[in-house]
Protein backbone atom coordinates (compact mmCIF):
# COMPACT_ATOMS: atom_id res chain seq x y z
CA UNK A 1 0.00 0.00 0.00
CA UNK A 2 2.97 2.10 0.76
CA UNK A 3 4.64 1.25 -2.55
CA UNK A 4 1.77 1.97 -4.31
CA UNK A 5 0.95 5.88 -2.81
CA UNK A 6 4.48 7.01 -3.27
CA UNK A 7 4.02 5.71 -6.96
CA UNK A 8 1.02 7.26 -6.80
CA UNK A 9 3.15 10.44 -5.45
CA UNK A 10 5.47 10.58 -8.29
CA UNK A 11 3.16 10.51 -10.65
CA UNK A 12 0.94 12.84 -9.07
CA UNK A 13 -2.63 12.64 -8.28
CA UNK A 14 -6.09 14.56 -7.47
CA UNK A 15 -8.66 14.99 -4.81
CA UNK A 16 -11.80 15.17 -6.69
CA UNK A 17 -15.39 16.00 -5.04
CA UNK A 18 -18.23 13.98 -6.75
CA UNK A 19 -21.36 16.00 -6.35
CA UNK A 20 -25.26 14.52 -7.66
CA UNK A 21 -27.71 11.71 -7.31
CA UNK A 22 -26.02 8.85 -9.19
CA UNK A 23 -22.56 8.67 -8.05
CA UNK A 24 -22.42 4.66 -6.94
CA UNK A 25 -23.43 4.57 -10.84
CA UNK A 26 -19.86 6.92 -11.52
CA UNK A 27 -17.93 5.03 -9.21
CA UNK A 28 -18.97 1.71 -11.50
CA UNK A 29 -18.66 3.58 -14.94
CA UNK A 30 -14.81 4.89 -13.51
CA UNK A 31 -13.96 1.07 -12.40
CA UNK A 32 -15.20 -0.12 -15.83
CA UNK A 33 -13.03 2.29 -17.25
CA UNK A 34 -9.89 1.15 -15.52
CA UNK A 35 -9.78 4.06 -13.18
CA UNK A 36 -8.50 3.37 -10.03
CA UNK A 37 -10.29 5.15 -7.57
CA UNK A 38 -8.74 5.19 -3.34
CA UNK A 39 -10.26 6.76 -0.19
CA UNK A 40 -13.64 7.00 -1.46
CA UNK A 41 -14.64 9.00 1.47
CA UNK A 42 -19.36 9.46 1.13
CA UNK A 43 -19.26 12.44 3.26
CA UNK A 44 -23.19 13.03 2.62
CA UNK A 45 -26.07 11.28 0.32
CA UNK A 46 -24.96 13.36 -2.70
CA UNK A 47 -21.41 13.93 -1.83
CA UNK A 48 -18.12 11.92 -1.55
CA UNK A 49 -14.46 12.71 -2.33
CA UNK A 50 -12.04 10.25 -3.55
CA UNK A 51 -8.41 10.41 -5.03
CA UNK A 52 -7.48 9.26 -8.83
CA UNK A 53 -4.17 9.18 -10.56
CA UNK A 54 -3.56 12.76 -12.41
CA UNK A 55 -2.97 10.69 -15.78
CA UNK A 56 -6.65 9.40 -15.54
CA UNK A 57 -8.56 12.59 -15.58
CA UNK A 58 -9.26 12.64 -19.41
CA UNK A 59 -11.24 9.70 -18.77
CA UNK A 60 -12.62 10.83 -15.68
CA UNK A 61 -14.04 14.13 -17.28
CA UNK A 62 -15.63 11.80 -20.49
CA UNK A 63 -17.55 9.67 -17.58
CA UNK A 64 -18.71 12.55 -15.92
CA UNK A 65 -20.55 13.88 -18.88
CA UNK A 66 -22.01 10.92 -19.15
CA UNK A 67 -23.89 11.19 -15.92
CA UNK A 68 -25.86 14.26 -14.36
CA UNK A 69 -22.91 14.75 -11.25
CA UNK A 70 -20.86 17.80 -10.66
CA UNK A 71 -17.11 16.37 -10.47
CA UNK A 72 -14.54 19.34 -9.05
CA UNK A 73 -10.98 18.93 -8.20
CA UNK A 74 -10.05 19.72 -4.86
CA UNK A 75 -6.19 20.03 -5.28
CA UNK A 76 -3.71 18.35 -7.16
CA UNK A 77 -0.64 16.49 -5.00
CA UNK A 78 2.68 15.56 -6.25
CA UNK A 79 5.71 15.79 -8.29
CA UNK A 80 4.34 16.74 -11.18
CA UNK A 81 1.98 19.66 -9.42
CA UNK A 82 5.00 20.35 -7.44
CA UNK A 83 7.04 21.12 -10.20
CA UNK A 84 4.15 23.04 -12.33
CA UNK A 85 3.98 25.46 -9.00
CA UNK A 86 8.07 25.73 -9.16
CA UNK A 87 7.90 26.14 -12.66
CA UNK A 88 5.46 29.08 -12.25
CA UNK A 89 7.36 30.53 -9.66
CA UNK A 90 10.55 31.40 -12.27
CA UNK A 91 11.99 34.10 -9.67
CA UNK A 92 11.51 31.74 -6.89
CA UNK A 93 13.89 29.20 -8.87
CA UNK A 94 16.29 32.00 -10.03
CA UNK A 95 16.66 32.50 -6.43
CA UNK A 96 17.33 29.13 -5.35
CA UNK A 97 20.03 28.59 -8.01
CA UNK A 98 21.63 31.78 -7.68
CA UNK A 99 21.60 31.33 -3.83
CA UNK A 100 23.30 27.78 -4.75
CA UNK A 101 25.53 29.65 -6.84
CA UNK A 102 26.64 32.25 -4.19
CA UNK A 103 27.65 29.56 -2.19
CA UNK A 104 29.87 27.34 -4.33
CA UNK A 105 31.49 30.74 -4.98
CA UNK A 106 31.96 31.97 -1.59
CA UNK A 107 33.05 28.24 -0.35
CA UNK A 108 35.64 28.36 -2.66
CA UNK A 109 37.42 31.38 -1.57
CA UNK A 110 39.61 31.38 1.20
CA UNK A 111 38.09 33.38 4.62
CA UNK A 112 40.14 32.13 7.00
CA UNK A 113 44.27 31.84 7.79
CA UNK A 114 44.89 29.96 10.36
CA UNK A 115 48.91 29.23 11.31
CA UNK A 116 49.67 26.83 14.07
CA UNK A 117 52.62 25.15 15.47
CA UNK A 118 55.14 28.53 16.45
CA UNK A 119 55.65 31.21 17.98
CA UNK A 120 53.81 34.81 17.51
CA UNK A 121 57.02 36.04 15.53
CA UNK A 122 56.94 33.19 13.63
CA UNK A 123 53.35 33.93 12.72
CA UNK A 124 54.20 37.45 11.89
CA UNK A 125 56.86 36.19 9.91
CA UNK A 126 54.86 33.66 7.47
CA UNK A 127 52.11 35.84 7.15
CA UNK A 128 54.20 38.34 5.43
CA UNK A 129 55.45 35.71 3.31
CA UNK A 130 51.97 34.62 2.46
CA UNK A 131 50.62 38.04 1.75
CA UNK A 132 54.22 39.33 -0.38
CA UNK A 133 52.75 35.93 -2.66
CA UNK A 134 49.45 37.40 -2.62
CA UNK A 135 47.76 34.73 -0.19
CA UNK A 136 45.42 36.74 2.48
CA UNK A 137 41.68 36.38 3.22
CA UNK A 138 39.67 36.57 -0.06
CA UNK A 139 42.10 34.59 -2.61
CA UNK A 140 40.15 32.11 -4.56
CA UNK A 141 41.37 28.18 -3.47
CA UNK A 142 42.47 27.10 -6.67
CA UNK A 143 45.11 29.78 -6.90
CA UNK A 144 47.32 28.19 -4.10
CA UNK A 145 49.52 26.37 -4.79
CA UNK A 146 50.17 24.19 -1.01
CA UNK A 147 53.56 22.73 -2.45
CA UNK A 148 55.02 25.56 -3.81
CA UNK A 149 54.30 27.40 -0.84
CA UNK A 150 55.65 25.00 1.98
CA UNK A 151 59.18 25.04 -0.44
CA UNK A 152 58.79 29.15 -0.48
CA UNK A 153 58.57 29.25 3.42
CA UNK A 154 61.15 26.85 4.21
CA UNK A 155 63.75 28.69 1.92
CA UNK A 156 62.99 31.68 3.19
CA UNK A 157 62.91 30.70 7.28
CA UNK A 158 65.55 28.84 7.90
CA UNK A 159 64.84 28.46 11.66
CA UNK A 160 61.74 26.33 10.48
CA UNK A 161 62.17 22.47 10.53
CA UNK A 162 58.92 21.75 8.64
CA UNK A 163 55.91 23.40 6.77
CA UNK A 164 52.01 22.20 6.24
CA UNK A 165 49.70 23.56 3.98
CA UNK A 166 46.73 22.35 3.48
CA UNK A 167 43.37 24.69 1.90
CA UNK A 168 40.37 22.42 3.14
CA UNK A 169 37.28 24.69 1.78
CA UNK A 170 37.32 28.46 3.40
CA UNK A 171 40.28 27.57 5.60
CA UNK A 172 43.89 27.52 4.56
CA UNK A 173 45.66 26.06 7.61
CA UNK A 174 49.21 26.65 7.73
CA UNK A 175 50.74 23.91 10.46
CA UNK A 176 54.69 24.58 11.42
CA UNK A 177 57.58 23.80 13.96
CA UNK A 178 60.83 25.82 14.63
CA UNK A 179 63.77 23.89 14.85
CA UNK A 180 65.05 22.97 18.34
CA UNK A 181 68.09 24.76 19.45
CA UNK A 182 71.08 22.07 20.95
CA UNK A 183 71.73 23.72 24.80
CA UNK A 184 75.56 24.31 24.68
CA UNK A 185 75.72 24.43 28.32
CA UNK A 186 77.88 21.40 28.45
CA UNK A 187 80.50 23.04 26.08
CA UNK A 188 80.15 26.59 27.49
CA UNK A 189 83.75 28.24 28.98
CA UNK A 190 83.28 29.67 32.03
CA UNK A 191 84.24 30.26 35.87
CA UNK A 192 83.22 29.25 39.02
CA UNK A 193 82.44 32.47 41.37
CA UNK A 194 81.00 33.02 44.91
CA UNK A 195 77.44 33.02 44.86
CA UNK A 196 77.42 34.40 48.43
CA UNK A 197 79.52 36.28 50.38
CA UNK A 198 81.39 33.95 52.93
CA UNK A 199 84.02 32.42 54.26
CA UNK A 200 85.71 29.47 52.05
CA UNK A 201 86.76 26.52 54.19
CA UNK A 202 87.65 24.51 51.48
CA UNK A 203 87.93 24.59 47.65
CA UNK A 204 88.95 21.77 45.05
CA UNK A 205 89.21 22.63 41.64
CA UNK A 206 88.42 19.47 39.26
CA UNK A 207 88.86 21.98 35.98
CA UNK A 208 91.09 25.62 36.37
CA UNK A 209 92.58 26.85 38.79
CA UNK A 210 91.55 28.42 42.35
CA UNK A 211 92.40 31.46 42.89
CA UNK A 212 91.15 31.67 46.53
CA UNK A 213 92.41 30.01 49.57
CA UNK A 214 90.56 28.63 52.59
CA UNK A 215 90.14 30.72 55.05
CA UNK A 216 89.65 34.03 52.78
CA UNK A 217 86.35 36.18 52.70
CA UNK A 218 85.22 36.19 49.17
CA UNK A 219 82.24 38.32 48.13
CA UNK A 220 79.30 37.59 45.69
CA UNK A 221 80.45 37.59 42.28
CA UNK A 222 84.05 36.88 43.22
CA UNK A 223 85.77 34.01 40.62
CA UNK A 224 86.64 31.21 42.99
CA UNK A 225 87.91 29.02 40.25
CA UNK A 226 89.71 30.21 36.70
CA UNK A 227 88.45 28.65 33.42
CA UNK A 228 91.43 30.00 31.85
CA UNK A 229 93.77 27.52 30.68
CA UNK A 230 96.90 30.09 30.70
CA UNK A 231 97.94 28.49 34.13
CA UNK A 232 97.20 25.23 33.33
CA UNK A 233 98.99 22.27 31.83
CA UNK A 234 97.26 21.83 28.48
CA UNK A 235 98.43 18.15 28.53
CA UNK A 236 96.65 17.33 31.65
CA UNK A 237 93.26 18.04 30.07
CA UNK A 238 93.45 16.69 26.80
CA UNK A 239 89.84 15.47 27.04
CA UNK A 240 88.60 19.27 27.62
CA UNK A 241 86.88 20.30 24.55
CA UNK A 242 88.23 24.45 24.12
CA UNK A 243 85.69 27.44 23.93
CA UNK A 244 87.00 26.95 19.94
CA UNK A 245 89.14 26.11 17.40
CA UNK A 246 90.79 29.62 17.18
CA UNK A 247 90.78 30.42 20.89
CA UNK A 248 91.82 27.26 23.28
CA UNK A 249 92.76 29.51 25.96
CA UNK A 250 89.28 28.85 28.22
CA UNK A 251 87.75 25.75 29.87
CA UNK A 252 84.96 25.09 31.41
CA UNK A 253 85.59 25.60 35.33
CA UNK A 254 84.70 22.98 37.64
CA UNK A 255 85.09 22.17 41.43
CA UNK A 256 83.92 22.02 44.89
CA UNK A 257 83.88 25.26 46.95
CA UNK A 258 82.24 25.16 50.51
CA UNK A 259 82.16 28.36 52.86
CA UNK A 260 80.55 29.70 56.12
CA UNK A 261 78.00 31.95 55.52
CA UNK A 262 75.88 33.75 57.60
CA UNK A 263 71.89 34.57 57.41
CA UNK A 264 69.42 36.79 59.25
CA UNK A 265 66.03 36.79 59.29
CA UNK A 266 62.85 38.59 60.95
CA UNK A 267 59.93 37.74 62.16
CA UNK A 268 56.94 39.62 64.17
CA UNK A 269 54.11 37.93 65.85
CA UNK A 270 50.98 40.06 67.89
CA UNK A 271 49.26 38.79 71.48
CA UNK A 272 46.04 39.65 69.40
CA UNK A 273 45.60 38.49 65.79
CA UNK A 274 42.48 38.42 63.54
CA UNK A 275 41.43 35.96 61.95
CA UNK A 276 38.90 36.25 59.05
CA UNK A 277 36.61 33.20 57.49
CA UNK A 278 33.96 33.22 55.28
CA UNK A 279 30.43 32.89 56.38
CA UNK A 280 28.81 30.88 53.32
CA UNK A 281 26.76 33.56 52.46
CA UNK A 282 27.59 35.19 48.85
CA UNK A 283 25.89 37.24 46.53
CA UNK A 284 26.60 37.12 42.34
CA UNK A 285 26.81 39.68 40.12
CA UNK A 286 27.34 39.35 36.10
CA UNK A 287 29.38 41.98 34.00
CA UNK A 288 28.47 41.67 30.11
CA UNK A 289 30.34 43.94 27.98
CA UNK A 290 30.31 43.99 24.25
CA UNK A 291 32.48 46.27 22.61
CA UNK A 292 32.11 49.62 24.19
CA UNK A 293 28.74 48.65 26.17
CA UNK A 294 28.73 47.21 29.08
CA UNK A 295 25.47 45.30 30.98
CA UNK A 296 25.20 44.41 35.03
CA UNK A 297 23.06 42.11 36.17
CA UNK A 298 22.37 40.94 39.94
CA UNK A 299 24.41 43.00 42.62
CA UNK A 300 27.57 45.34 40.88
CA UNK A 301 28.62 46.29 44.94
CA UNK A 302 28.93 43.96 48.22
CA UNK A 303 26.15 44.21 50.27
CA UNK A 304 28.21 42.89 53.11
CA UNK A 305 30.36 44.94 55.38
CA UNK A 306 33.00 42.88 55.02
CA UNK A 307 33.57 40.31 52.44
CA UNK A 308 35.64 38.86 49.69
CA UNK A 309 35.51 39.34 45.96
CA UNK A 310 36.67 36.86 43.44
CA UNK A 311 36.21 37.27 40.01
CA UNK A 312 36.31 35.26 36.93
CA UNK A 313 36.73 36.42 33.49
CA UNK A 314 35.14 34.64 30.25
CA UNK A 315 36.39 35.92 27.15
CA UNK A 316 34.83 34.52 23.92
CA UNK A 317 37.13 32.78 21.96
CA UNK A 318 37.09 30.72 19.50
CA UNK A 319 39.28 28.55 20.11
CA UNK A 320 39.01 26.42 16.73
CA UNK A 321 39.86 29.75 14.57
CA UNK A 322 41.88 31.60 16.84
CA UNK A 323 39.06 34.33 16.85
CA UNK A 324 38.54 36.51 19.97
CA UNK A 325 34.97 38.30 20.13
CA UNK A 326 34.89 41.93 21.68
CA UNK A 327 32.98 40.15 24.27
CA UNK A 328 33.82 39.15 27.66
CA UNK A 329 31.47 38.33 30.80
CA UNK A 330 32.74 38.61 34.33
CA UNK A 331 31.08 36.65 37.13
CA UNK A 332 31.80 38.89 40.46
CA UNK A 333 30.94 37.03 43.66
CA UNK A 334 31.05 38.77 47.33
CA UNK A 335 31.30 36.37 50.40
CA UNK A 336 30.67 37.56 53.63
CA UNK A 337 33.48 37.41 55.98
CA UNK A 338 33.42 37.38 59.73
CA UNK A 339 36.74 38.57 61.92
CA UNK A 340 37.48 36.53 64.66
CA UNK A 341 39.48 37.72 67.29
CA UNK A 342 42.75 35.37 69.12
CA UNK A 343 44.23 36.22 71.83
CA UNK A 344 47.64 33.72 72.49
CA UNK A 345 49.81 34.20 75.60
CA UNK A 346 53.53 35.78 75.49
CA UNK A 347 55.58 32.74 75.05
CA UNK A 348 53.19 31.38 71.83
CA UNK A 349 53.79 34.50 70.53
CA UNK A 350 57.46 34.47 70.67
CA UNK A 351 57.49 31.54 69.78
CA UNK A 352 55.51 32.29 66.72
CA UNK A 353 58.00 35.45 65.68
CA UNK A 354 61.28 33.12 65.90
CA UNK A 355 59.41 30.73 63.68
CA UNK A 356 58.59 33.36 61.39
CA UNK A 357 62.14 34.46 61.19
CA UNK A 358 63.35 30.89 60.20
CA UNK A 359 60.81 31.05 56.82
CA UNK A 360 62.67 34.26 56.10
CA UNK A 361 65.95 32.31 56.39
CA UNK A 362 64.72 29.06 55.04
CA UNK A 363 63.82 30.27 51.91
CA UNK A 364 67.53 31.63 51.01
CA UNK A 365 68.88 28.62 52.06
CA UNK A 366 70.64 26.16 49.64
CA UNK A 367 70.41 22.34 49.15
CA UNK A 368 72.69 20.36 51.14
CA UNK A 369 73.33 23.13 53.95
CA UNK A 370 75.05 22.32 57.42
CA UNK A 371 73.81 24.65 59.98
CA UNK A 372 77.16 25.48 62.37
CA UNK A 373 75.00 27.84 64.99
CA UNK A 374 72.61 30.10 65.49
CA UNK A 375 71.99 33.78 67.72
CA UNK A 376 68.33 35.17 68.63
CA UNK A 377 67.28 38.31 70.01
CA UNK A 378 63.18 38.44 70.60
CA UNK A 379 61.97 42.75 71.33
CA UNK A 380 58.82 43.50 72.60
CA UNK A 381 56.93 46.39 71.75
CA UNK A 382 53.36 47.96 72.13
CA UNK A 383 51.47 49.17 68.61
CA UNK A 384 48.06 50.26 69.27
CA UNK A 385 47.36 48.63 72.39
CA UNK A 386 48.16 44.97 70.95
CA UNK A 387 51.99 43.74 72.31
CA UNK A 388 54.38 43.23 69.25
CA UNK A 389 57.07 40.84 69.47
CA UNK A 390 59.81 41.10 67.03
CA UNK A 391 62.92 38.61 66.27
CA UNK A 392 65.71 38.63 64.60
CA UNK A 393 67.46 35.26 64.25
CA UNK A 394 70.81 34.94 62.80
CA UNK A 395 72.15 31.73 61.46
CA UNK A 396 75.72 30.29 60.44
CA UNK A 397 75.94 27.63 58.29
CA UNK A 398 78.25 25.87 55.87
CA UNK A 399 77.39 25.33 52.55
CA UNK A 400 77.99 25.06 48.54
CA UNK A 401 78.66 28.62 47.21
CA UNK A 402 80.53 28.36 44.16
CA UNK A 403 78.16 28.81 41.02
CA UNK A 404 78.91 28.69 37.58
CA UNK A 405 79.45 31.81 35.38
CA UNK A 406 80.03 31.28 31.55
CA UNK A 407 82.58 33.33 29.98
CA UNK A 408 81.12 36.05 27.93
CA UNK A 409 82.58 37.57 24.80
CA UNK A 410 83.50 41.26 26.43
CA UNK A 411 85.26 39.54 29.46
CA UNK A 412 87.17 37.51 27.46
CA UNK A 413 88.75 40.13 25.38
CA UNK A 414 89.36 42.19 29.06
CA UNK A 415 90.93 39.29 29.99
CA UNK A 416 92.98 38.83 27.24
CA UNK A 417 94.07 42.59 26.84
CA UNK A 418 94.94 42.34 30.83
CA UNK A 419 97.30 38.99 30.06
CA UNK B 1 -30.93 -22.54 -21.91
CA UNK B 2 -27.63 -23.26 -23.79
CA UNK B 3 -26.19 -20.74 -21.53
CA UNK B 4 -27.28 -22.79 -18.55
CA UNK B 5 -25.92 -25.64 -19.88
CA UNK B 6 -22.42 -24.07 -20.70
CA UNK B 7 -22.52 -23.20 -16.60
CA UNK B 8 -23.12 -26.37 -15.83
CA UNK B 9 -20.18 -27.92 -17.63
CA UNK B 10 -17.96 -25.62 -16.90
CA UNK B 11 -18.66 -26.23 -12.79
CA UNK B 12 -18.53 -30.08 -14.17
CA UNK B 13 -14.97 -29.36 -15.39
CA UNK B 14 -14.12 -27.09 -12.74
CA UNK B 15 -15.03 -29.66 -9.54
CA UNK B 16 -13.20 -32.35 -12.02
CA UNK B 17 -10.19 -31.13 -12.60
CA UNK B 18 -9.76 -29.06 -9.49
CA UNK B 19 -9.67 -25.74 -11.26
CA UNK B 20 -9.76 -22.26 -9.26
CA UNK B 21 -13.64 -21.41 -9.49
CA UNK B 22 -13.32 -17.95 -9.42
CA UNK B 23 -11.17 -17.88 -12.15
CA UNK B 24 -13.31 -20.58 -14.52
CA UNK B 25 -17.04 -19.51 -13.27
CA UNK B 26 -16.17 -15.46 -12.28
CA UNK B 27 -17.35 -16.27 -9.08
CA UNK B 28 -16.78 -13.84 -6.12
CA UNK B 29 -13.76 -14.02 -3.92
CA UNK B 30 -14.14 -12.20 -0.66
CA UNK B 31 -11.05 -12.28 1.65
CA UNK B 32 -11.91 -10.78 5.45
CA UNK B 33 -9.11 -9.48 7.41
CA UNK B 34 -10.12 -8.83 11.16
CA UNK B 35 -13.45 -7.10 11.20
CA UNK B 36 -11.89 -3.93 9.97
CA UNK B 37 -11.11 -4.63 6.53
CA UNK B 38 -12.71 -6.55 3.39
CA UNK B 39 -11.49 -7.30 0.02
CA UNK B 40 -14.01 -8.44 -2.82
CA UNK B 41 -12.64 -9.38 -5.47
CA UNK B 42 -14.56 -10.25 -9.04
CA UNK B 43 -17.45 -7.79 -8.06
CA UNK B 44 -19.64 -6.12 -11.07
CA UNK B 45 -19.96 -2.41 -9.32
CA UNK B 46 -21.12 -0.77 -6.50
CA UNK B 47 -25.15 -1.03 -5.90
CA UNK B 48 -25.55 1.73 -3.13
CA UNK B 49 -22.62 3.30 -0.44
CA UNK B 50 -23.69 4.55 2.76
CA UNK B 51 -21.06 4.54 5.94
CA UNK B 52 -22.93 2.03 7.25
CA UNK B 53 -23.89 -0.12 4.02
CA UNK B 54 -22.21 -1.08 1.11
CA UNK B 55 -23.56 -3.08 -1.13
CA UNK B 56 -21.20 -4.90 -3.81
CA UNK B 57 -22.91 -6.57 -7.38
CA UNK B 58 -21.19 -9.95 -8.24
CA UNK B 59 -22.02 -12.65 -10.62
CA UNK B 60 -24.04 -14.63 -7.79
CA UNK B 61 -26.08 -11.73 -6.37
CA UNK B 62 -24.82 -9.25 -4.01
CA UNK B 63 -22.86 -9.01 -0.90
CA UNK B 64 -23.77 -6.41 1.37
CA UNK B 65 -21.46 -5.00 4.16
CA UNK B 66 -22.51 -3.70 7.56
CA UNK B 67 -20.68 -1.77 9.97
CA UNK B 68 -19.75 2.03 10.79
CA UNK B 69 -17.83 4.14 9.18
CA UNK B 70 -17.48 2.08 6.35
CA UNK B 71 -15.39 3.58 3.71
CA UNK B 72 -13.80 2.30 -0.28
CA UNK B 73 -10.25 2.34 0.61
CA UNK B 74 -9.44 1.24 -3.24
CA UNK B 75 -11.75 0.62 -6.21
CA UNK B 76 -10.31 -1.26 -9.35
CA UNK B 77 -12.17 -3.30 -12.30
CA UNK B 78 -12.53 -5.79 -10.41
CA UNK B 79 -11.38 -6.03 -7.11
CA UNK B 80 -13.04 -3.63 -3.84
CA UNK B 81 -11.62 -3.02 -0.29
CA UNK B 82 -13.82 -1.41 2.14
CA UNK B 83 -12.26 -0.41 5.22
CA UNK B 84 -14.32 0.50 8.30
CA UNK B 85 -15.73 -1.44 11.52
CA UNK B 86 -17.59 -4.33 9.85
CA UNK B 87 -20.78 -5.78 11.84
CA UNK B 88 -21.56 -8.19 9.07
CA UNK B 89 -21.43 -9.98 5.55
CA UNK B 90 -24.67 -10.56 4.37
CA UNK B 91 -25.13 -12.41 0.57
CA UNK B 92 -28.20 -11.95 -1.22
CA UNK B 93 -29.36 -13.74 -4.41
CA UNK B 94 -26.96 -16.79 -3.53
CA UNK B 95 -27.90 -19.73 -6.05
CA UNK B 96 -28.18 -18.36 -9.48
Amino acid sequence: MLARRLWSYCKGYVIIKVKGEAVEEFLNSLSRRGIHLWEVNRLSRNFLICKANMDQLPGLSEAASLFPIHVEIRHRVGLPSIGKRLWQRSTLIFGAVASLVCIYMLSSIIWVIQIRGVDPVEQALIKEILKTNGIEAGVPRSSIRPRELETQLMMELPQLAWVGVGARGILLAVEAACKTEIAQDEKTPGDIVAGKGALVTQIIPFVGQAVVTEGETVVPGQVLIDGSLAAEDMSQHSEIIPYSGEEPHYLRASGVVKGRVWYSGFGEAGVVTYNRYRTGETYKGYHVAVGPWNWVWGVSRSPFPLFEESRVTKPFYWKRLDIRLPVRMDIIEFHELIEEKIEIDLESAKETALLNAWRDIESRLGPRTEILSQETEVFTEEQGGNVLIRAKRVVEVHEDIGVFRPLQAQTRVGREEND
Amino acid sequence: MIKETKHRLLQGLTHTLDLPAEVMLDLPRTTLTGSSKILIENHKGILSYQPEHIRVLTAQGETVVRGKRLKIESLFATDVVITGVIHGIELVGLGV
